[in-house]
Order: structure tokens, then C-alpha cells, then sequence
């Protein structure tokens, strides 16, 4: 008899014993760090990319509601529209160079950070459009619908349309400048009296940030009023590319 | 810790915790992106400085 027939006290079979599991602050501590991270790069994500969507369908929506607003009062147009209430959205402005970027993008006043999300931002205490004194407008170069990402393409003589309800207003562009963030110069009625133009001409003053995602500069544009045009006659350049 | 703990408290099989799982992760995003970060944003302001700061100089005219 060398065969043990006797039944086991303990079965080999059913589940393996359970680990224990023990709490370990340093595991603990690694995933919320980790799921920090994460969050982190999702705001990233969120800052360069789902601004843009939000943005942009935003300069869509209110330039459509814009044209139909003048549409409806076609006919009895101001021949200067009067000062726009801050936040106001007044204008739509289209650069037939960077036409992907700014075609029909919403003039808003004001430049603070609401503003700057539905369009580009007009000083309030600058010039309006086709008015003596410096129509100045800043826009974002990065997140936001990103406006005047590519306002470092722009070429002298390049053109930029500003559509009111009384009219086109078109810009051509001078030269530009890179300047310090505190150089508020730029947007001053005659900022470049010593190169261009009469005192009190109809001038433009467009800038966004620079260098890109950074906000130690200003990227600047000036430029002078061209042509001024009644709503039943818009600039070729509108002309060719709408539709 | 925080993840075990979740994958052994989701219901059913392999399959139906992944999905719950990506189901779970597609609302956190979304709570994140639609009213986390505008907030946490609003109060960073990158972006305004990225403007804002280029005011009229004093002397300029006023509206």
C-alpha cells in the first residue's frame, strides 16, 4: 500500500489566493500625478485646437446675422455708422491674401478677451472705419479662430476690406513693425507721421502677438484708406472671390 | 489605487468595461473642454495679455 487513497484535506482546486491589496500612498500619489498630466495636455489640446472650432463657427454665426441685419435696413444705410456699443459687432473685415483666415471675420468693439473670441477687436478709442484717425484693430495670432496668424505674410500693398453698413472700406497696406508690448504708439490717429501720410488721413493699424504663442511683442500693420465704396458696389476683390 | 479599483467595479465582461470605460472618459473631456478650461482659462488670460496690454497711451484721445 504506497498509494494514499485517503481524500485531501486541501483541494488543489478553486481560486488562487487573493493578493491582498495594500494601499501604497506612493501608487496613489503616481496616478493622480499621471491623470494631472493628462489634464494638462488636454487643456493644450482644448487651447490650440477646440478654441479655433468654437471660434470660428462664433465669426461665422455673427457675420451671418450681420449681413442679414443690414440686409434687412438696405435702403436706408447711414452714410457713417454711429459708435457701436461695447461688444458690439459692426463690421466684418476680409484680407483677399489670407483669405482662409480672414474672410467675413467680425469687427468687434473692444479688445479685451470676450471680444477677441468672436472676431477681431476694434479700439474704442480709435478711428471707425473710413474715418480720419486710425481705424486699429487687434486680433489673435494663435488660438481663438486665430484671425491674423498669418499677418506675418502680409505684404506691403496688400489690401484689407472693412464691410459696414454704409460701405466697403479699403485698406492698403504700408509697412509693418515689430514692436514692445507696451508701445501703444501704434495705434495712436497718425502713428507713422514721420513716414506716411497727412495728419488726420483715414489710416489702419491691424497686430496680433508676436512671436507666435508668445505675448512679449506685437506683430503691427499699417496701412492707408484706398477706396471707399457704397454697399451696390463692392471692391473687385469681394466681387471675384464671394459667391 | 484609483484605476484598479475602477476596472473591478465596472459591470459585465472585458468588453462592456472597455466601452464603459471610453464612455466615461468622452464625458470627463467633454465636462473639461465645455466648462472646466473656460473657466481655468478665464482666469489664466495668456490670450489677453497677448493683447490687451497695448493699450492707448494716456494721452490718446478717449471716446
Amino acid at each position: 500500500m504506497s498509494v494514499d487513497t485517503r481524500p485531501q484535506l486541501l483541494p488543489p482546486s478553486g481560486p488562487p489566493p487573493r493578493q491582498r491589496r495594500r494601499f501604497s500612498l506612493a501608487a496613489l500619489l503616481g496616478e493622480i500625478l499621471i491623470t494631472l498630466g493628462v489634464i494638462v495636455l488636454l487643456f493644450v489640446v482644448w487651447q490650440l485646437w477646440w478654441t479655433d472650432v468654437t471660434s470660428r463657427a462664433s465669426f461665422e454665426a455673427t457675420g451671418d446675422a450681420l449681413q442679414s441685419e443690414w440686409h434687412a435696413s438696405a435702403g436706408d444705410a447711414p452714410k457713417q455708422i454711429s459708435e457701436p456699443d461695447y461688444g458690439e459687432a459692426f463690421a466684418l473685415m476680409y484680407i483677399p491674401a489670407i483669405k482662409d483666415a480672414v474672410w467675413g471675420v467680425p469687427v468687434v468693439e473692444g479688445t479685451s478677451r470676450d471680444e477677441l473670441m468672436r472676431g477681431v477687436g476694434h479700439h474704442p478709442d480709435a478711428a471707425l472705419p473710413g474715418e480720419d484717425g486710425n481705424f486699429a484693430v487687434a486680433g489673435h495670432r494663435v488660438t481663438y479662430g486665430k484671425p491674423f496668424n498669418q499677418i506675418a505674410e502680409l505684404r506691403p500693398g496688400d489690401q484689407v476690406i472693412v464691410e459696414t453698413e454704409s460701405g466697403y472700406y479699403t485698406y492698403e497696406l504700408d509697412n509693418s513693425e515689430i514692436v514692445e508690448a507696451s508701445e501703444g504708439w501704434v495705434l495712436q490717429p497718425n502713428p507713422q507721421a514721420e513716414i506716411t501720410s497727412k495728419p488726420g488721413d483715414p489710416l489702419i493699424t491691424i497686430y496680433s502677438c508676436h512671436p507666435m504663442y508668445s505675448a512679449a511683442q506685437r506683430y503691427v500693420y499699417f496701412g492707408h484708406l484706398v477706396e471707399e465704396t457704397t454697399k451696390d458696389n463692392p471692391p473687385a476683390a469681394l466681387e471675384d472671390s464671394s459667391a | 489605487m484609483i484605476y484598479p479599483w475602477l476596472w473591478r467595479n465596472l459591470p459585465g465582461p472585458t468588453g462592456l468595461k472597455v466601452m464603459l470605460l471610453f464612455a466615461l472618459a468622452a464625458l470627463i473631456v467633454a465636462a473639461l473642454f465645455l466648462a472646466v478650461f473656460p473657466v481655468v482659462d478665464s482666469h489664466l488670460q495668456f490670450d489677453q495679455s497677448h493683447v490687451e496690454s497695448l493699450a492707448l497711451p494716456a494721452t490718446a484721445v478717449t471716446a
